[in-house]
């Protein structure tokens, strides 16, 4: 086995184990649960659900979820790197024959699919629990469709913050500014007067996969007429995936600089 | 395997003289590495590893150069290392724990994996435990699995730095046999402060002194310099202001001190025999007054 898949299957499991990443991903997931049932009478939500197609269904209830997902990420991510050296593993694994850099992916890697774990389960569990009663497949094909391109893209790319972000400080102030990178980044205004990332390629909502790709209403693309615009091109499929692949490759460039800080912190 | 250590510094950032024009060569067997707190053991064996590179200096371990990532890498292979400060991942067990580290190493068969994992769990005698969160072993428990995992490739060349702190008095004694048993086959570099460690496994040993090789020999000849040295002192009243005291006891209402010190502290003290810590302790005296007239 090598050092990636080895060092993948352990981060994994480790990272199951924990409480908080179930207690992190399900809060969101539940007060969304709640404010959909107390946000409509009952009748009222069965009809909605009944009328709806399972495609619009799926989307909004992703767009009703997904602003909430970088700062969870970003919370339950934060210290999974800098945690070897405070346990003082680093230098036992660092003198084993293998390559640091396929253990630092190997370790993104199973952190990140950790994290995805409850998500799936309740996100994909969510969405099987509607084909079933509306006897739709499709409400299971548009849960995968969305979790791969929206909410993976967006784990790979807070993940890789949280493995950069707490080698340059306290994780407890990164997790403050992953809250805070999630308001500007996010859900922001996009007509703030504060120049922000909100409803451009890079917002951490997704706004431009998201919006053209699964046509949620939720949804902010297009020319704002503020700062930044440049990042907020017309909405066509070109620009959905330039975004994903900037997200993406985003994702790459920080886990690279991280793995190069490890590296120089560890010698 | 042969280690040849030639002319090696090391800085670190805030610059910090860890290690000076160090050499050292180890043809086999068991070395002892003394020193005091901060003397550069830890830092020459992280050289060692290849954890930390040198600033200046050669490094050749078998027919392997530590400045190349080969050489490194082939080094690291068999290399056994057991690291002062270990730390472990206290949501694992002790047997994942080690099966991960082995898996690491380059154990790839599965069965072979847990048979090894096994063997080396009954050695250091925590297989009633294996299965237990390594967050619930002590100190002395954690310190078996760090030997564990330095012994899962069967290596070539074992560091060990500072093995027996934190072990109980039995535990130290049956590790001290093991390292003796380990290095009849292999390179053994034992790194620690604990001068009863190196006496009872060692007969050649390295002494480090502020970043400095300050001795290199056998335990025997050590010993002997702290010959006409060593001093026992039967008072009630004050310790002469000479030499170091290496010992105090009681004895019938006064105290009685074993001293180290190049001169007869007191016209009452009686010579006596010295052993290898009034050996190093009348090394590092030496050493310390001509670091001192040096500066001057």
């Amino acid at each position: 086995m090598t050092a990636l898949a080895a060092t993948a299957r352990y981060e994994l499991r480790m990272q199951l184990r924990k409480p908080a990443i179930w207690i992190a991903t399900g809060l969101p997931f539940g007060l969304w649960a709640l404010f959909a049932v107390l946000g409509n009478d009952s009748t009222g939500l069965q009809r909605h659900l009944r009328e709806t197609s399972p495609k619009v269904w799926i989307v909004e209830a992703l767009g009703w979820f997904t602003p909430a997902l970088p700062m969870v990420f970003g919370i339950v991510l934060a210290d999974r790197l800098v945690r070897d050296r405070k346990l003082g593993v680093a230098k036992l694994l660092d003198v084993t024959p293998t390559n640091r850099s396929a253990r630092l992916v190997g370790k993104y890697l199973g952190a990140c699919a950790a994290t995805a774990v409850p998500v799936a389960l309740v996100y994909l569990g969510v969405a099987a629990a509607f084909m079933v009663w509306r006897e739709q497949p499709a409400a299971l094909w548009w849960g995968l469709a969305t979790f791969a391109v929206i909410v993976l893209p967006l784990l790979l790319l807070t993940g890789s913050l949280s493995f950069l972000g707490p080698q340059l400080m306290p994780t407890p102030l990164f997790r403050v500014l992953i809250v805070g990178l999630w308001f500007w980044a996010g859900v922001t205004e996009v007509e703030s007067e504060f120049p922000s990332f909100a409803g451009t390629l890079l917002s951490l909502t997704m706004d431009y996969p998201l919006g053209v790709l699964f046509d949620s209403p939720n949804a902010t693309t297009g020319p704002a007429g503020v700062a930044l615009d440049f990042l907020r091109p017309q909405p066509t499929t070109g620009a959905a995936l330039l975004a994903l692949a900037l997200i993406l490759g985003l994702a790459a460039a920080i886990l690279a600089a991280a793995g190069a800080l490890n590296a120089r912190t560890s010698e | 395997m042969r280690l040849d250590i030639v002319r090696v510094s090391k800085t670190f950032r805030g610059k910090v003289r860890a290690l000076e024009d160090v050499s050292l060569t180890v043809p086999g067997g068991i070395l002892g590495l003394l020193g005091a707190n901060g003397a550069g053991k830890t830092t020459l064996m992280r050289l060692l590893t290849g954890l930390i590179r040198p600033d200046s200096g050669r490094i050749t371990i078998g027919d392997h150069d530590m400045a190349t990532a080969d050489g490194r890498l082939a080094v690291q292979r068999v290399l056994g290392y057991l690291p002062q400060d270990l730390g472990v991942y206290p949501d694992l067990t002790a047997r994942q724990f080690l099966d991960y580290v082995a898996l690491l190493k380059g154990l790839d068969d599965r069965q072979y994996r847990r048979r090894r994992v096994g063997e080396l769990l009954e050695l250091v005698g925590i297989a009633d435990a294996a299965d237990r969160k390594l967050r619930g072993y002590s100190g002395g428990m954690r310190r078996r699995v760090g030997i564990a995992q330095a012994l899962l490739n069967d290596p070539e060349l074992l560091i060990v730095d500072e093995p027996t702190s934190g072990l109980d008095p039995e535990e130290r004694i049956r590790f001290r046999t093991l390292l003796s048993q380990l290095a009849e086959r292999r390179t053994v570099l034992l790194s620690t402060h604990i001068v009863d460690d190196v006496a009872q496994t060692c007969t050649e040993l390295a002494v480090l002194g502020q970043g400095r090789l300050i001795y290199r020999g056998t335990v025997g000849d050590l010993t002997a310099r702290a010959k006409g040295q060593v001093w026992s002192l039967v008072t009630s009243g004050q310790v002469p202001p000479v030499g170091t005291v290496v010992a105090a006891l009681p004895h019938d209402g006064a105290t009685r001190y074993r001293i180290v010190a190049a001169t007869r502290p007191a016209a009452d003290a009686e010579p006596a025999a010295p052993t290898l810590e009034d050996g190093y302790v009348a090394l590092a005296q030496q050493h310390r007054v001509t670091a001192a007239e040096t500066t001057a």
